[in-house]
């Protein structure tokens, strides 16, 4: 250990208080002087030099507090506080800094736009995205106490399908036998009701039958009458806002009357019901699973037709009483369905049936959270599409990835410069700058850009805000950005970026020593080289993969698109809502095949391209089949004779209904997927039963029908789907009319069928829509996303560039001497382009073979998601590296020509 | 323990008032405070300056500098006649407040 030197010690001391502003010399002498006396008072009462020292000097109050004490002396100021410390309110210096970066950023536009440009663009990916996912996780998180409130859905015995529905008893056991339950609601969605006021009619796609629990479990706000008894009497209705001002305009729309019909056409008026208005309840926001404009109160139960604890017709929800154990009121909740099941089969079939019958279809309830319905529930009978999680992770993460890609550039511009701010660095450190304070100059200069880049993405995100709400189909709002939550999210990024992007370089710039750096003899831009290269190669492998990504999903789409789906999709036109026609639909069919451009015409439950109407039938087997054999389920489709001819589907055995043989009302044709499920050699004129009646309803009693003929296997869900066994029965439907037509003039066509709906229904809504579209719309969901995802990718690829323009006009800078050198040697312009070039061009073949495996892994487990996919091919990969290639060409190749063509004497004088 | 602004406020009287005794300069100031409160008043020497120095900008008192016996520049304190002035008028400030506060606090003791 050395020796205590008091003398240096003190000077040490003195120096920390001359370094503070404000202490003059006299000051430090006074204060030197009490020092001392005070050491040598200490020494004399036995204390050694050092301790004296320290015990003298650690009372002593900071240099920086004892020069403001006397600064407080002299100044005029009330608050006494020094001029030179920043206010209490801001780190110290930072007006200073901010100053300094200002000038530097204004000095630098060039580089400050690249800079602000490319974080502004991945930060507007971002808010679109952080919006778009915002929105999806925002669903019915207004409810009052949502943490409490579930929905009853089931796992169904058929194929384990979910079902959202239950039993319309279940509510009333709920209240009457679970104390822990507060409250339960029912809710039946009627998906079509025809509403008359006066001799006006509207169609209404969202009427709901609904308890008064609705106020409050699902938090519908009544703007006019009173919830208490709104939904109090059976003739009652409650109207959204947007619905009584399209009924009223600004008519009071209280107490006034509708009428709700099944149908538009009431022959005899049996459907009617007439309704009294009782309230108008606010519009639902966007972002609940969902709307209802018409809100009527939810029948007794029947006499004619009591309701069952067999059928599911009534989404079922509930709130529980606080600290309720979920798990266990689940076990009691399905203990009291089944045993509710089991008394009522038996009733109607016998002790003995119902316990096997009960014991083979029993169906196992569960609990969704209300907030879980939008994004995590995948189920039958949802009344409105739902959300999909993957695609709000996978946006999630491409967010992240856009962000980080921009973030990139920025470390890249900035460490690649490192060297022309080196001089600067080397005076600051040489006047006293520490290490730390540049580091916080340097970070701030990057807040300074970054705030910059937020204010211009947040106007831009503005701006973009339309074109993503069309592409996505959602009703994002700005005013979203408002929400505390979201601000402080966006701060958290904002945060983020100045830091990921500026820490690195903040070290980096201050890192050299000064002497070096004053004498010369650091290399300009050397720092960080290798990591520059490492991170455009990261970033490029991102973008390589967003464009993989995209380009296999725009091939997929296109595949899918031409994909022949076993079904002649194009030219088909389907008339809507045919019921409307009532009794008439035969005599309308004839009255369109008059015109000769129709080939045929098909009434139907089932189109191909609407999946949700195929029924479902479940334990079908084969008369005289041992009862070891296959049951099997089956979808059902309800087609008439010109179903298969006007559809372009192809028989493979057998034949097609005829309208001649009356026994073919009995007769089915099946699927050749059914066909391999029964696994019999020969399938015409086998038998089997089930309980289906002619119109297609469930019967008591089975009915025996008869295949007499495969169809070739057609799509009928959507290309993702493997397809299912299907029988077709031959049982028209008066849902839709498929109208094949000769021609490409859909327009003159529809005018006629149009003339001829009006012939039969005058004033009616003709409701069409052509096949092909609702093929379309089946693969909506995917179009969407690739779309999404393009646009995505173009952005990241645009921001990668602006990077790499930056980087390639920085390198051509700083090899301006070596350039003029070759030149002068005989080096041509072209090999002094490509010099430049090659060096960035590398670097994103590098980033072309790390992306294509893992692309490779992404795009397969994408793709499995389909029955039917496009091969991952070299095409692909190829078409990738050709434009992530010639691209980042572009970019560079700007500046490397630049670069080759400046005269030598010009590039030689440079400095 | 004392609370800081208390110690402020009283090193004004008891500063002038060791100035009445003679002059004197800071570490001297310091010492002597320590002892006449048997070290329950500790003051930071490197506080005690900037008070001497408003004091001094106040006019209550003066300084010179001086040649210690260790031959270093020290600087000496000295009160004025503004100073005495002001000290009577702050010991009967202190006066009342120490009248008032004895009253107080011994009820406040009784009753506790």
């Amino acid at each position: 250990m050395a020796t205590f030197n008091l003398e240096s010690a003190v000077g040490e001391w003195k120096k920390r208080l001359f370094k503070t502003p404000r202490l003059e010399e006299s000051h430090v002498v006074e204060l030197e002087e009490g020092l001392r006396d005070e050491i040598e008072d200490l020494v004399s009462e036995g204390m050694s030099k050092e301790e004296a020292f320290l015990a003298a000097t650690a009372e002593k109050a900071s240099p920086e507090m004892i020069g403001g004490e006397f600064h407080k002396v002299r100044t005029r100021r009330r608050s006494g506080h020094p001029f030179w410390a920043a206010p209490p309110s801001m780190p110290a210096l930072l007006g200073h800094f901010l100053k300094i970066a200002w000038r530097r950023t204004r000095r630098h536009q060039g580089y400050a736009f690249l800079n602000i440009a490319g974080l502004a663009l991945s930060v507007t990916c971002v808010l679109m995205i952080l919006l778009y996912v915002r929105h999806e996780t925002s669903y019915d998180r207004f409810h009052p106490d949502v943490e409490r409130t579930f929905r009853v859905a089931a796992k169904s015995h058929i194929e384990g399908i979910g079902i959202a529905t239950t039993s319309s008893l279940l509510a009333g056991a709920f209240e009457a036998e679970f104390p822990e339950v507060e409250s339960t609601l029912r809710v039946r969605c009627l998906n079509r009701r025809f509403v008359r006021i006066g001799q006006r009619m509207f169609k209404e796609t969202k009427v709901w039958l609904a308890d008064a629990g609705i106020f409050d479990l699902l938090s519908v706000r009544l703007v006019a009458g009173n919830p208490q008894t709104a939904l109090a009497g059976p003739n009652d209705i409650i109207l959204s806002e947007r619905t009584a001002k399209k009924y009223f305009g600004d008519v009071d729309p209280l107490r006034q009357t509708v009428i709700i019909s099944d149908t538009a056409v009431s022959l005899d008026g049996a459907t009617d019901r007439v309704y009294q208005i009782t309230g108008v309840f606010r519009d639902m926001p966007s972002n609940t699973h969902l709307h209802a404009d018409l809100i009527a109160p939810f029948p007794p139960p029947s006499t004619t037709s009591p309701a069952k604890w067999t059928s599911f017709d009534t989404l079922t929800y509930f709130k529980v009483k606080k600290e309720t154990n979920r798990e266990d009121l689940q076990v009691k909740v399905q203990a009291l369905i089944d045993a509710r099941t089991l008394e009522e089969r038996e009733a109607s079939m016998g002790k003995e049936k119902a316990a096997s019958v009960s014991e083979k279809t029993r169906d196992k309830v569960f609990f969704q959270a209300l907030t879980s319905i939008h994004l995590h529930s995948d189920l039958w009978d949802e009344p409105e599409p739902r959300g999909n999680v993957l695609y709000v992770a996978g946006f999630s993460v491409v967010a992240v990835l856009i962000l980080i890609i921009g973030c990139v550039n920025f470390i890249n511009l900035a460490t690649a410069r490192a060297g022309t701010c080196a001089r600067e660095v080397g005076i600051r450190k040489v006047s006293g700058s520490s290490r730390s304070l540049l580091v916080r100059q340097f970070m701030t200069e990057t807040g300074l850009i970054t705030v910059l880049a937020f204010i211009l993405a947040l106007a831009a995100a503005g701006l973009c805000l339309p074109f993503f709400n069309g592409l996505t189909g959602l009703r994002l709002e700005l005013n979203m950005l408002a929400q505390p939550g979201f601000l402080l999210s966006v701060l958290a990024i904002l945060v983020l970026v100045s830091v990921l992007a500026g820490l690195y370089p903040a070290f980096v710039l201050s890192s050299p020593p000064s002497s070096a750096v004053l004498k010369g003899r650091i290399q300009r831009g050397s720092a960080g080289r290798g990591l520059r290269k490492a991170l455009v190669v990261f970033q490029f492998t991102v973008i390589v993969v967003l464009m993989m990504g995209t380009l296999l999903v725009s091939k997929q789409l296109r595949y899918i698109r031409a994909k022949n789906p076993g079904f002649d999709k194009e030219q088909v036109l389907l008339i809507h809502d045919l019921f409307l026609l009532g009794g008439q639909s035969a005599a309308f069919k004839q009255e369109v095949l008059r015109w000769p451009e129709v080939l045929s015409i098909s009434l139907t439950g089932n189109p191909p391209v609407r999946p949700d109407a195929a029924g479902i039938l479940g334990g079908l087997r084969l008369d005289g089949a041992p009862d070891a054999s296959r049951s099997a389920d089956v979808n059902v489709f309800l087609v008439d004779e010109d179903y298969i001819p006007t559809m372009g589907m192809d028989i493979v055995r057998g034949r097609n209904f005829l309208r001649s043989m009356p026994t073919d009302s009995s007769a089915v044709i099946i699927n050749e997927a059914a066909a391999r499920l029964f696994g019999v050699e020969n399938l015409m004129g086998r038998r089997f039963s089930v309980r289906l009646g002619a119109g297609g309803e469930i019967t008591r009693d089975p009915t025996t029908f008869t295949i007499i003929g495969v169809v070739r296997d057609f799509n009928f869900k959507s290309l993702r789907d493997t397809i299912e066994p299907l029988v077709l029965f031959n049982m028209p439907r008066n849902l839709f009319a498929a109208i094949r037509l000769r021609t490409n003039n859909a327009a003159a066509a529809l005018d006629f069928i149009r003339s001829a709906w009006n012939k039969f229904v005058p004033g009616l809504p003709l409701e069409y829509s052509f096949q092909d579209e609702g093929f379309e719309a089946l693969h909506r969901a995917d179009r969407t996303t690739g779309r999404i995802l393009g646009n995505f990718t173009f952005l990241g690829i645009l921001i990668g560039c602006l990077g790499l323009f930056g980087l390639a006009a920085f390198m051509a800078e700083q090899r301006t001497k070596e350039i003029g050198i070759r030149k002068v040697l005989g080096a041509t312009a072209g090999a002094i382009a490509g010099l430049l070039i090659k060096e960035f061009v590398l670097l994103v073949a590098w980033a072309n073979l790390i992306a294509a495996p893992i692309a490779f892994i992404l795009m397969n487990k994408w793709l499995r998601g389909f029955a039917y996919t496009v091969n991952i091919d070299f095409g692909l990969f190829g078409a990738a590296r050709a434009i992530s290639l010639s691209v980042s060409l572009a970019a560079v190749l700007h500046q490397a020509l630049r670069a080759a063509f400046v005269e030598p004497v010009k590039s030689l004088r440079y400095e | 323990m004392q609370s800081k602004t208390l110690i402020a406020a009283a090193a004004k009287p008891i500063i002038l008032s060791i100035l009445k005794g003679g002059e004197s300069y800071g570490y001297r100031i310091v010492k002597r405070v320590r002892e006449e409160s048997g070290g329950t008043l500790e003051w930071s020497s490197a506080l005690l300056y900037p008070v001497m120095h408003r004091l001094e900008k106040d006019g209550l008192i003066r300084s010179k500098w001086k040649l210690s016996e260790k031959g270093r520049m020290r600087r000496c304190y000295m009160i004025t006649d503004a100073g005495r002035k002001e000290l009577a008028v702050e010991t009967e400030r202190w006066h009342n407040v120490h009248n008032v506060l004895r009253k107080f606090l011994r009820t406040a003791d009784a009753s506790a």
